[in-house]
């Protein structure tokens, strides 16, 4: 698939002399694509993943939810000397066994160990975050993530401290956890040597999962000063539960939906990304919230799928043209609707196929992008698709 | 004949209905106290020639000063500006244009936020680091501009900017800055736009394209020149300099070519941009067929460039560039160059046309599922060509090339 194309040097050159400076679709994952925030569309959804209030954000499988968590998590550091937004990314299957999370206690744990990831992978990635704080306040930040995280803290620090690389952290933790210019080894090394003396002096005391909980978020607030902090919840339907236990998917995040009016008042904003089968669930079981909270739902048509398509080849051949019209022959017009015509209506699918559209074109070596290309691409777009025929 | 632009003047000035909208956002925020913003950010988008810049330095240096003191306006010029303006900018307190020397991004950012914080009295330290430096300039922004009173960055020619520059001024200035209540931004650009990724920016930025300028008020009542502008205020006040505007088409042309870097073949450009001027949207097949067509016509051979690095060396000077379905030529450069082959080089002019006709009648006899868009497309010059009496003529060579 298209994910090894950009090694191949030749296919490179070639996309290179078409005008992008990358594959436009190369990466499905929104999860490990660099240039996702370039991409992302549907403000109407984003809005409501930004305010500071309790939301829910629906979408289909491949619809665009980690897409816009991961979206929404950079946007927060964005603009983080001004520490408005904490956002901590809490993607179920990666932080509890999904059958243990029938309470609030349970998620609590799970959301401590997902918060401890998330500053450490902060100061990884923003090392004054760390190196600012008074050594008390730094010990104890340590005493937290050694209890909290999922991994062990020495070992997770050794792997900062041998690399000088917080994208390698990020690969050990959380590869969807990716900030713009992380910083030079140099600095990583300074961090990792201050990491390592103070956790000479830090303690290790267990506690219980809520009380990890309850100090984290008061080390987020009060120690780092961040105004508020968003709770990105994702991979509901991505764990053991197939797609047809809907009821199983809501019981296991009603504990959340329930507790969200509480944490609000405390600036604490449950941002849950929710398949679009459970906005029944959520709206004839948890009344108070569905009441109380914003919502959002991607739809996904043909029009809008082209649009991201669009936005693909604008962002990957720098402005240069905005629509893969521009490399066509006269034989074809319009090339994203068509494509996006030809797939399921979401985004994975349509870039999936426009994928291999352009890898078609690539192999061929014509000088124009061909109505051959789109039938290849068409011949094998059954075989790459996620839903079977 | 030498043509020069005149500097800015608040006499001069003439005024169209963006300073209205500026005007009234502002006076609204001032009259509520505050509490009723402008919108974050406002994007004029044009063409070069359409007053953009003249539209910023009447912002900055007669409305908003004029409007409050509360009021704080910075210009800065994300492109060179054309040399009468610069002379002119120099002595003007608050505006910064980039240094023509290219420098690195980095660079040219941290100067850009030091030159602001110098603006506004906000100190910082020596050799500061990015962190120190957005700390020093957010938060002496943050401190100073409470209430009524509002900090205007006036950002003009920003999409000719590069992307590298773009991508460091965002992450380090722009965003940041977008974050706090009473900091506002007035924008201008013309060519690719940037894709902002700071959720502010991008959702905070209300699109106004230029307005017609009321050229008739420029021209006098000259008609001749009204036309041959296109509505561009910069190409009537050139043609205006002279007493044969058609015989000025020319100057003017190079005039409007002046911003391609020297490093370029302003030449051979030029062939480009006449050779595609005859199309409004036209793709990389057409752009090849056009260019061939234009050197047979002038007897010439084809200079041995690939589309693509034509394609490319245009983008460059943001004259040309992509929207919608296809490529375009600025439009006031579009205009003054096809006034010019009709008037002094109608024979080109009309082999132009009729290479652009030939292309749209064969595709739409090749491409049948499109046959009604390409007969649209052929229309235009079909007309062209029926008026001046080569239709006939254009046909034959059109049956005659094709095979039997």
């Amino acid at each position: 698939m298209a994910t090894t194309q950009e090694t191949r040097p030749e296919v490179q050159t070639r996309l290179f002399r078409l005008g992008f400076a990358f594959n436009p679709f190369e990466r499905l994952e929104a999860s490990n694509d660099p240039h996702i925030s370039f991409y992302l569309i549907g403000h109407d959804m984003f809005s409501v993943a930004w305010e500071t209030a309790p939301a829910a954000l629906f979408a289909p499988p491949g619809g665009g939810k980690t897409a816009m968590r991961i979206y929404t998590l950079r946007a927060c550091w964005k603009n983080e000397d001004q520490r408005r937004k904490f956002p901590i990314s809490y993607d179920l299957p990666f932080f509890a066994n999904l059958a243990e999370l029938t309470s609030l206690e349970a998620h609590q744990t799970a959301i401590a160990a997902a918060a401890a990831t998330d500053l450490f992978l902060a100061c990884a990635y923003r090392p004054n975050l760390y190196l600012s704080l008074t050594v008390p306040r730094r010990l104890n930040l340590l005493s937290l993530l050694r209890v909290a995280l999922p991994v062990s803290l020495e070992y997770a620090l050794s792997i900062l401290a041998e690399s000088g690389d917080a994208q390698q952290l990020s690969d050990y933790l959380d590869r969807t956890y990716r900030l713009p210019d992380p910083p030079p080894s140099k600095m990583i090394q300074g961090l990792c040597e201050t990491m390592q003396h103070d956790l000479e002096d830090a303690s290790g005391d267990l506690c219980s999962g809520p009380a990890q909980f309850e100090a984290l978020m008061d080390f987020i607030r009060e120690d780092l000063h961040f105004e508020s902090v968003l709770l990105l919840l994702d991979g509901v339907d991505g764990g053991f539960l197939r797609p047809e236990d809907l009821q199983a998917q809501f019981d296991m995040i009603a504990p959340l939906l329930q507790q969200s009016a509480d944490w609000a008042k405390t600036n604490l904003f449950l941002k849950a990304f929710l398949p679009v089968e459970l906005d029944d669930y959520v709206a004839a079981q948890a009344k108070d919230f569905y009441r109380d909270s914003s919502r959002a739902q991607i739809q996904w048509d043909i029009p809008k799928l082209a649009e991201i398509l669009r936005r693909r080849v604008y962002v990957a051949s720098q402005g240069r043209f905005g629509s893969l019209d521009a490399l066509s022959s006269p034989a074809l017009r319009d090339v994203e609707t068509l494509i996006a015509s030809r797939t399921r209506p979401l985004p994975r699918e349509a870039i999936m196929l426009s994928g291999l559209v352009l890898q078609s074109y690539l192999k061929r070596g014509g000088e124009y992008l061909e109505p051959e290309d789109i039938f290849h691409a068409e011949q094998e777009y059954p075989r790459r698709s996620i839903f079977p025929n | 004949m030498a043509i020069t632009l005149q500097p800015y003047s608040k006499e001069t000035f003439i005024h169209r209905s963006e300073v209205d909208l500026i005007q009234g956002k502002f006076k609204q925020f001032i009259e509520s106290g505050g509490s009723v913003r402008p919108p974050k950010a406002i994007l004029f988008r044009g063409e070069r020639g359409f007053g953009k810049t003249w539209l910023c330095f009447h912002l900055h240096r007669t409305v908003l000063p004029e409007l409050s003191s509360s009021i704080k306006s910075l210009y800065m010029a994300l492109f060179d500006l054309p040399k009468e303006y610069r002379g002119d900018q120099a002595k003007q307190t608050g505006e910064w244009v980039i240094p023509q020397v290219a420098e690195p991004a980095d660079e040219a950012c941290k100067k850009l936020m030091k030159w602001i914080c110098d603006q506004l009295e906000i100190s910082y330290p020596n050799d500061p680091t990015w962190l120190e430096m957005r700390r020093a300039l957010v938060g002496g922004v943050e401190t100073k501009f409470t209430g009524i009173n509002a900090l205007v960055l006036i950002l003009d020619s920003v999409f000719e900017a590069g992307w590298d520059l773009l991508e460091v001024i965002e992450e380090n200035m722009l965003a940041p800055l977008a974050e706090l209540p009473n900091v506002f931004f007035i924008m201008t650009g013309r060519g690719r736009p940037y894709p902002w990724i700071s959720p502010t920016l991008r959702m905070g930025v209300q699109e106004e394209a230029l307005k017609d300028f009321p050229i008739e008020q420029l021209t006098k009542g000259d008609r001749q020149v009204a036309e041959l502008s296109g509505g561009s205020p910069l190409v009537a006040y050139a043609l205006m300099q002279t007493d044969d505007p058609v015989r000025a088409l020319d100057e003017v042309t190079e005039y409007l070519l002046e911003v391609i870097p020297p490093s370029m073949e302003r030449r051979r450009l030029r062939d480009a941009f006449e050779a595609f001027c005859v199309l409004d949207e036209f793709r990389e097949g057409e752009m090849e067929t056009m260019l061939r067509a234009y050197y047979e016509a002038k007897k010439q051979p084809l200079p041995p460039y690939p589309i693509r690095d034509v394609r490319d060396e245009l983008l460059k000077t943001y004259l040309f560039r992509w929207e919608g379905g296809g490529f375009r030529v600025d439009a006031s450069l579009k205009n003054v160059l096809r006034n010019y082959l009709k008037q002094h080089q109608p024979e080109l002019w009309r082999h132009l046309n009729c290479a652009a006709y030939q292309i749209y009648l064969k595709y739409a006899d090749k491409y049948t599922q499109y046959r009604t868009e390409y007969q649209a497309l052929a229309a235009p010059y079909r007309e062209v060509l029926e008026s001046h009496g080569d239709l006939a003529e254009c046909e034959k060579t059109l049956t005659a090339a094709q095979p039997a």
